[in-house]
């Protein structure tokens, strides 16, 4: 295994190999072309767009409201940007060609809308410029793809409000997410609000006594999931490297100990835990902790799974809070039984 | 605690602080902007801004550590929120196109956060969020002193204070080719608490291995620091990326008594502590190497691949001293003065880990795909210490007893390797159905290896070397109806096994199942769901401990459903509820030591652990506008946990537990537009906040309280609007 020093070289050499690679490239290879379907549409990169474009100040002339908002996103800056110099930028990068749509008097089928097809085509059509960067890359392998969410559910293309808190809106609670947050990537409402929208069952989790403080406005579902998808069960995001989501906050968790508590790499925080929120103290599965302890340190047969605590006599209170003794039961450094 | 008083303060008027620094220059903008209205000035700047400040009242009465435990709200000046929006819509070079300053919550609030949103479109991209958070944790049913009739605390208590902070800087944000990221984020926490320790240490030869728990003071600090490159791009038609990441982490926390102390076992004959002092101090570093590629070919063929490795480090010390008295075990564990027993256990551990990804899809045709998900993991915990302890102590009577010490070593390691692989297709029939269905592969291996020595001796006192490997199967579907466009039906399944080698609380032998359905019409929209999840892990009594050997289960069952309903028929009404209903039903078999009083000597019996959840949540949002310059906001909450109900446990190898509780939460709050950019706000909340208390059968000793509380929370604030943001 490497040792620090190893991993620092390779830290820079990496660097300076991926730059050089880079700087040798050359031009950046570009994508175009059609597919041969009627249905999927690809953002046009073309360098040279041909007479079938009719460019975004005729398409503003009837659709004003969505000119005027698509204007303040980054989907209407790209004219700005250099790498789209001569490609086609505005309404049909996404829309696609529209002089048949106009010569048609607005014919809707003479023009892709997002809102006529499947969530999986219009996703096709976002992914195919948002697809390479990392957070997105696992989109079409997703629980959000699988139950044939799109992009459009969540994000609006044309831009979201800004959102100032206004009025009556703006009420501050524990309980209700702060709503004057500004609406980040061109999300339709506020994160928690969109993602609860769907998953309304995770509120009543989210009121317990005990609970991480997403409705408060601390936390946002994306601090720990990745809706986009990706390689983690749940869709949890890692934190540092390859250490979980709740190592990033709870960094005392995170080891190595010299005497680690099983579950706590293998398993996961999960087993013990329950991550949204709960009554029992320390968002524990049980109410009890000696059940916890119990229903593994037990005397049943599995392979690995450590035997009954002998000398704890449950006739006595003084052995039914296991963790009064055993403090450290994440993982210590200097006892094996995590007396310290 | 005073610390944590005094730096309470230092927050507050840091928070006051930022609001005014904040409220600032928003208003000298609204001076220079109030002639053109919105403020959309000469100079290409838009300004959108808002500030509300005010002050909170507050009344608990009941168990205050509860509340806090559950809430922490103080009373007192509070910056309740405040946001300013610039945007420069000039054409000159600037510094930025869009800002973004928000802060909420300073003052008296226990969650608050400060964020920064900068990008100037094609240069760069920052963003940064800072948190605090004031934790609070004293439970009159959590680690208590077993020996006290009615517990009034906990000895494991939080006053602390934790912040967080992400900055984040991508350079060049939208350009495929290049695109450089740094990143900076910390997270600290410190302030007093409390913990428990066993004393003495170890308990040398001739003293009794009983030892006793001592409630300790201790002074929480932890301290990480993270620092992030990398550069994306691409390479060869190939998206990339390749991120550098190294953090450093530090504990300092100490603990300490420093009066006498009985510990939990009062006892004539039980130790008894004079001073203790533990220095623990504990560093270590992170680093990663985090790599990824993707490219989607002709629009047929995606892949994406992602490989990290990580290495994690920790270095330790432990140094502790105590004073006092040993306990008595018999006539051959006399009770002793302990006039010094010093600890000092150093070493370190590591964990290097490796994890690769490779993810592909194949578009068979428009609606049909293919999909094969491969992930790798593999690590290894290693670590090891030295343990020395040196006893010098005499007999209660002052007569001198040899020194003891104690010298040990011990090594750990855990080798973990999983691979896993998941092949799913999906089929979009029409853009009213669509189904999916996989199936997922996973095998892992654990290796376990420990050695304890007595270097003293020489002597090897544990040994064990341990292996095992599962191989799991999983299949999943789903399908997705349209009836109507403006109405969806979700439903999918997966059943199979979950690899489970260590705990028999996760799943083993699962089956999931999910249906979800939302309508829209219109204003209005209603989204129903269920889900249930079955558990089982089956297992045998171990024939070596003692209970009878026979079949043993662990099952749980969770149920959910859920309602929900928005109605939004005009700008000035809007109306939300719902209801979510949560069953559990967990029972586990378990093999429990059960002694003295009961029985003379310990055996073991096969016992019952079972845990029930039988919880309604409610709610309802109401936001009315009845007069132009009035608006009315009510929200109400109730969890009601029924728990298990007169369940009652018979046996003292049985364990039944439950949460039961009933928590309401009503809130209004009425809003007074005064005039075009101010607004004044009176709010009114209640907790009330009632539980069952813990009863544990066959115990005798205890009798824990109810923690139930109620809360008034009273508050008047007033905002102010500036710019476009006033038009509200």
């Amino acid at each position: 295994m490497l040792n620090q020093h190893s991993i620092k070289l390779a830290l820079l050499g990496g660097f300076f190999v991926v730059s050089a690679a880079w700087l040798m490239a050359g031009p950046v290879l570009t994508t175009t072309g059609n597919i041969g379907s009627s249905d999927l549409i690809v953002p046009s990169v073309e360098a040279t767009p041909d007479e079938r474009y009719v460019g975004s100040e005729t398409c503003a002339g009837c659709h004003e409201t969505q000119a005027k908002k698509v204007g303040n996103t980054k989907h209407g800056q790209l004219h700005t940007l250099s790498a789209w110099k001569g490609k086609v930028v505005g309404c049909e990068t996404c829309h696609g060609p529209g002089k048949e749509h106009v010569e048609g008097g607005g014919d809707k089928s003479k023009i892709f809308s997002f809102q006529n097809v499947d969530a999986k085509t219009a996703s096709e059509t976002c992914l195919a410029c948002h697809a390479g960067k990392e957070a997105h890359n696992n989109f079409r392998r997703g629980d959000h793809w699988r139950n044939n969410i799109g992009c459009i559910q969540c994000h609006s293309g044309h831009g979201s409000d800004s959102v100032i808190s206004t009025g009556a809106k703006g009420v501050e609670t524990p309980l209700l997410h702060r709503s004057n947050q500004r609406l980040r990537a061109m999300l339709r409402s506020g994160e928690t609000q969109l993602c609860m929208s769907c998953h309304n069952e995770v509120k009543a989790q989210f009121s317990k006594p005990f609970r991480h403080k997403v409705l408060e406005g601390a936390m946002n579902c994306s601090d720990c999931h990745n809706p986009h998808g990706g390689f983690e069960s749940k869709q949890t995001k890692l934190a540092v490297g390859t250490d979980a989501a709740c190592i990033k906050c709870h960094t005392d968790k995170q080891g190595p100990f010299a005497f680690e508590h099983g579950p706590l790499k293998l398993e996961g925080c999960t087993s013990c835990h329950t991550p949204h929120g709960s009554s029992n103290p320390k968002m524990l599965k049980r109410a009890q902790v000696r059940q916890l302890c119990f229903e593994c340190h037990t005397g049943i047969t599995e392979e690995l799974t450590p035997g009954a605590p002998s000398l704890h006599n449950q006739a006595q209170v003084r052995y039914q809070q296991c963790t009064v003794c055993h403090s450290a039961i994440h993982g210590s450094n200097s006892s094996r039984y995590f007396f310290r | 605690m005073c610390t944590h008083t005094k730096t309470s303060t230092k927050h507050f008027w840091a928070g006051l602080f930022l609001g005014t620094f904040l409220a600032f220059p928003i208003m000298l903008h609204s001076q220079t902007a109030s002639s053109s209205p919105p403020s959309n000035g000469d100079n290409g700047y838009e300004v959108n801004s808002s500030v509300e400040l005010g002050v909170r009242g507050l009344d608990v009465n009941g168990d205050h550590q509860k509340f806090r435990s559950d809430l922490n709200y103080s009373a007192g000046f509070k910056l309740f929120n405040s946001s300013v929006l610039i945007k420069d819509k000039s054409e000159r070079i600037k510094p930025f196109d869009e800002a973004l300053i928000q802060a909420d919550g300073w003052g008296s609030e226990p969650v608050s956060s400060f964020r920064m949103n900068l990008d100037r479109t094609g240069a760069y991209k920052f963003d940064a969020a800072i948190r605090r958070v004031k934790y609070f944790n004293d439970l009159k049913n959590y680690a208590v002193a077993w020996s006290r009739l009615i517990p009034n605390r906990s000895e494991h208590r939080a006053n602390t204070e934790h912040h967080f902070g992400d900055l984040d800087l991508t350079i060049f944000p939208e350009r495929d080719d290049l695109r450089l990221r740094l990143g900076y984020s910390f997270n600290n926490s410190d302030g007093p608490g409390a913990y428990t320790i066993r004393f003495p240490a170890f308990s040398g030869p001739g003293l009794s291995l009983r030892g006793d728990e001592f409630e300790v003071n201790s002074v929480f600090k932890l301290r990480s620091d993270d620092f992030r490159a990398g550069v994306e791009g691409k390479l060869f038609g190939f998206n990339f990326g390749l991120n550098f990441g190294h953090r450093q982490f530090r504990d300092n926390t100490r603990f300490f008594i420093d009066t006498f102390n009985l510990g939990n076992d009062p006892g004539a004959t039980n130790a008894t502590v004079n001073s203790y002092t533990r220095g623990y101090p504990t560093k270590g570093t992170t680093d990663f190497i985090h790599g990824y590629f993707q490219r989607t070919f002709d629009r047929i063929f995606d892949m994406t691949g992602r490989l990290i490795y990580s290495e994690t480090n920790s270095k330790f010390l432990e140094e502790d001293r105590g004073v006092g008295t040993s306990s008595q075990s018999g006539a051959a564990y006399p009770r002793v003065l302990i006039d010094l027993d010093q600890v000092r256990v150093d070493g370190d551990a590591r964990r290097p880990q490796t994890r690769g990804d490779l993810g592909v899809t194949y578009r068979v045709t428009d609606s049909f795909r293919i999909s094969n998900t491969f992930t790798f993991d593999q690590f290894n915990v290693g670590g090891g210490n030295r343990f020395f302890e040196y006893i010098i102590s005499r007999t209660t009577a002052g007569g001198t007893r040899p020194d003891a010490a104690s010298n040990t070593s011990s090594w750990r390691a855990a080798a973990y390797r999983r691979f896993s692989n998941a092949i799913e297709a999906d089929y979009q029939a029409s853009r009213w159905f669509g189904f999916h269905f996989g199936y997922r592969i996973t095998q892992r291996k654990v290796h376990i290896h420990a050695l304890d020595l007595n270097l003293i001796t020489g002597a090897t006192t544990l040994t064990d070397d341990e292996e095992f490997d599962n191989t799991t199967n999983t299949i999943f579907a789903g399908v997705r109806i349209k009836p109507r466009s403006n109405w969806s039906i979700y439903v999918d399944a997966d059943r199979g096994q979950a690899d489970s080698v260590f705990t028999r609380l996760a799943n083993n032998d699962f089956f999931n199942f999910r249906v979800r359905s939302i309508a829209k019409v219109r204003d209005f929209s209603l989204n129903l769901s269920a889900a249930t999840r079955d558990n089982d892990s089956p297992g045998v009594t171990s024939p070596t401990s003692g209970a009878p050997n026979v079949e043993a289960i662990a099952n749980s069952k969770i149920r959910f459903f859920s309602g929900s309903i928005d109605w939004a028929p005009r700008p000035d009404l809007a109306f939300s509820g719902g209801y979510t209903y949560n069953y559990q039903n967990s029972a586990v078999d378990i093999v429990v030591p059960v002694g003295s009083p009961i029985v003379p000597s310990t055996q073991f019996r096969l016992g019952r652990s079972e845990y029930f959840v039988r919880d309604s949540f409610f709610f309802f949002d109401l936001t009315i506008r009845p007069v132009k310059r009035v608006t009315f906001y009510a929200s109400y909450r109730l969890s009601d946990d029924q728990g298990q109900g007169d369940r009652m446990v018979t046996r003292p190898e049985d364990m039944i537990s439950s949460y039961p509780l009933r928590f309401h939460m009503p809130e209004a709050r009425l809003s007074f537009r005064i005039t075009r950019n101010v607004d004044a706000n009176l709010g009114y909340q209640y907790y009330a906040y009632r539980e069952t208390p813990l009863f544990i059968p066959f115990n005798p000793t205890t009798v824990f309280q109810a923690q139930n509380y109620t809360a008034n929370v009273a508050y008047a604030s007033v905002k102010v609007y500036f710019g476009r943001s006033a038009d509200r």
